[in-house]
């Protein structure tokens, strides 16, 4: 069938208004359907794994939120993570809870920007608008807490960097509830719409063992049916004492990918109603060498965070010094967004390939790093 | 010579079937794999996980003798150059969702023309780990049909990721960096920090 | 005077002379009122400062009011918003997009990226000032800047425009020799369109 059409081969480049980022796609079409796909990353790299052998332990804990853009936190969080169980730190409570707090703030702004992605690359802009515009009060408390809108560096290797204001707690409760009453009339904008269950109704489906056999993870994952969940599995921070649900859908299309990330903005909103109430009292920092002469004994350590994106890793390792020998970055759209995406673009059509890598919501800067 | 990845009816055949994990603990998987390939050595780290240490011509049927027992999540693939010892150090990250245990494969490969069996055979994830270490580190990996241009673009240096790589006097050369005295500030402010 | 070097006059921060200011007629003056009016911004996201843009285009910050908006095409746009670093690789696509765009057509430098580097300064994939390859009309300092900042760089950009003191891309035709040598130093022009990619020596 498709050798009926004509050939055309295009660049879907960086500079376009559906491409979500700075990310390249070269395609080779057949009428309006895609044949082949090569995507080609590398439009921002800033070569941080070299950058990071050249700057001291603490210096990278400012360098290294700029590796994803829209969830910065999750760096700092996997980073401290190595970084502490290479010297044997003992986080104490009252810190764990406030990163609790500030992860899930983070994972609840980037799944608002990705709900807001989804729905501009269908022609909904009304959805952006009002995700935008929700996301900025919580960025008003990370500015009132840390002092920088988009990146922190607040969480470093010990705990965190000070206390928190009085009333912050109260501030978060009523920007949680503004949201928690703006979740109905997103769903009965997006979700309840004819147009929306055209477009992404099975849309590019996969399984759970191809998503496995492929690297797949996160809430792309767990649309598939899997029950799997980092901070179940090798719980961090606060996660062990609060209860939360696991959000899976069984479908594993397009349709199924988005639903989980709606139902997850709500989970995390549980999460730090908890966490705000059941903050324990205490030290906010472990006993660390002073910043200035911050050495880590030889070792290497993998920690992993569960993002709103995936499955995103450090692996530090160290061999005594001022400087770490070598940083691994793994971010989950290098898995997403190179292999994945070339096997499930072809036999979709050219007005589905922003929405396709939207709905795995792919960040190209954890590809390039 | 590239793969094409087009085919449609082969890949709904790959991709039916739900996933069962596998719940098999670390220490019993490394005793099944020292069982059969010679040369290998496991440790217990004091983290708690399961550390392997394999040479480098057997990590084919390592990966394979790890999958088959549940550690089917290849997690990344990480090169490290070790340029006083003169080898580059090749680190293999598995985890289970069965056991839920993390397990480091590690092997050991000559600096001077290096090269290792690629694991795209068993581990399909590992094509885009192997593109970007032969890209950085220059690490030739047999068996990968997908070994293309990554991130760099009309690069001709070494491959940057090596220690012997100096890129602040790359920079220096290749951009010019400037001391900046701009014109209307005072000339006692721009010049010696202020003072 | 050689091609390659800047001609004479009042300088830049780079050392390129600002075109001493040309006298503009009455119609030039209106057109140059009503553009000030009405801007698009090329949609290219650059970087990571981008991400500050759409909170900008919400009815908090609303850019809209000043007569700001997006365009798809860089044929029918404006304003070139270079939002944070720029890797090499994406210099040479800016380059192109500049070059597509019409005149009059100005370009902002969005972050401390931009201006020297920033934290990226030892780092081979960046360039280290963005006014050495094309030209800038004005900075923003920051790392990220904050709405507030965008939009005072838009004011200051409307005012001068409207005195007729927005000359960048005068200042591009007229010393084009030593911005493309500057370019020719870090990337190499030519087709670099294929499907396959090359591979690896």
């Amino acid at each position: 069938m498709m050798d009926d059409f004509k050939v055309t081969e295009i660049i879907f480049g960086p500079q376009h208004p559906g491409i979500h980022g700075n990310f390249g796609t070269r395609l080779e079409l057949r009428g309006d359907l895609v044949y082949r796909a090569r995507m080609v990353p590398g439009y921002l790299h800033r070569a941080f794994e070299k950058l990071m052998e050249q700057r001291t332990w603490m210096q990278n804990v400012a360098i290294v939120p700029r590796i994803c853009v829209p969830d910065p936190d999750v760096n700092e969080m996997a980073y401290s993570m190595a970084v502490e169980n290479i010297m044997g730190l003992e986080v104490p409570d009252r810190a764990n809870y406030i990163r609790t707090i500030i992860l899930e703030l983070s994972r609840i702004s980037a799944h608002l920007m990705g709900l807001g992605g989804i729905g501009g690359a269908i022609g909904l802009y009304t959805l952006p608008m009002w995700t935008n515009g929700d996301r900025d009060y919580i960025l008003d408390l990370f500015e009132e807490l840390t002092g920088g809108r988009v990146y922190h560096i607040f969480i470093w290797p010990g705990g965190v960097r000070w206390d928190i204001p009085d009333n912050w707690p109260r501030k978060v409760n009523k920007v949680l509830d503004h949201i928690e009453a703006r979740l109905p009339e997103y769903y009965s904008l997006f979700f309840e719409s004819k147009v929306t269950d055209a477009r992404l109704k099975g849309l590019a489906r996969f399984d759970s063992r191809w998503a496995v056999d492929h690297g797949v993870t996160g809430p792309n994952l767990r649309a598939t049916g899997l029950e799997v969940d980092i901070r179940r599995m090798e719980p961090y921070a606060a996660y062990e004492d609060i209860d939360f649900k696991v959000i899976t859908r069984k479908e594993g299309d397009g349709l199924a990918r988005t639903l989980v990330r709606w139902y997850e903005v709500r989970e995390s909103i549980r999460i730090i109603r908890q966490a705000v109430e059941d903050m324990p009292s205490g030290e906010i920092r472990a006993k660390t060498p002073p910043p200035l002469a911050f050495m880590v004994p030889p070792g290497d350590h993998f920690a992993r965070v569960e993002s709103s994106k995936g499955e995103y890793g450090y692996y530090v390792v160290s061999k005594g010094g001022k400087f770490p020998y070598r940083v691994h970055v793994r971010g989950p759209s290098f898995t997403h967004g190179i292999d994945v995406l070339e096997q499930i673009l072809p036999g979709n059509e050219i007005s589905d390939v922003a929405l396709i890598t939207g709905t795995l919501d792919v960040c190209p800067p954890d590809i390039d790093r | 010579m590239v793969e094409d990845s087009y085919d449609l009816t082969k890949r709904k055949d790959e991709r039916s079937g739900e996933y069962v994990p596998e719940d098999i603990p670390a220490e019993r998987a490394a005793d099944e794999v020292l069982k059969k390939v010679p040369g290998a050595e496991s440790r217990k780290r004091k983290d708690g996980r399961v550390e392997l240490n394999v040479p480098s011509t057997s990590i084919g049927s390592v990966m394979s003798e790890f999958k088959r027992m549940g550690y089917d999540h290849f997690v990344a693939l990480t090169c490290i150059d070790l340029i006083k010892e003169d080898m580059f150090e090749m680190v293999y990250h598995l985890w289970s969702y069965g056991a839920r245990t993390h397990v480091y494969v590690k092997t050991n490969i000559p600096r001077e023309d290096p090269s290792i069996e690629s694991v795209v055979e068993v581990f399909r994830t590992a094509v885009t780990y192997e593109r970007e270490i032969k890209e950085m580190f220059g690490v030739d990996f047999p068996g990968n049909q997908r070994l293309t241009q990554f991130i760099l673009e009309d690069w001709e240096g070494p491959p940057p990721m090596r220690k012997d790589f100096d890129s602040i006097r790359y920079v220096q050369d290749k951009f010019d960096i400037k001391v900046r005295n701009p014109k209307g500030l005072p000339p006692k402010w721009t010049k010696e920090g202020g003072k | 005077m050689s091609d390659d070097e800047p001609k004479g006059g009042l300088l830049d921060q780079n050392g390129i002379p600002i075109t001493n200011l040309p006298k503009r007629g009455f119609v030039r003056r209106v057109a140059d009122w009503a553009s000030a009016k009405s801007m698009w911004l090329l949609w290219y996201c650059t970087g990571c400062g981008a991400v500050e843009l759409p909170p900008s285009f919400t009815s908090r910050y609303d850019m809209e009011r000043y007569g700001i908006g997006p365009m798809a095409t860089p044929r029918q746009a404006d304003i070139f918003l270079i939002t944070g670093y720029l890797s090499v690789k994406t210099l040479k696509r800016v380059v192109r997009s500049y070059e597509q765009m019409q005149d009059p057509k100005y370009v902002l430098g969005h972050g401390s990226c931009t201006i020297d580097g920033g934290m990226y300064w030892d780092s081979y994939a960046t360039i280290k000032d963005v006014g050495l390859y094309i030209p800038v009309d004005i900075y923003i300092a920051g790392c990220m800047p904050r709405p507030e900042a965008i939009f005072h760089a838009f004011e200051k950009l409307q005012s001068m425009i409207k005195a007729g003191e927005a000359n960048g891309w005068r200042r591009y035709k007229e010393n084009y020799q030593y911005y493309r040598k500057n370019q020719d130093k870090v990337f190499k022009r030519g087709p670099d369109w294929a499907l396959e990619e090359p591979v690896l020596k």
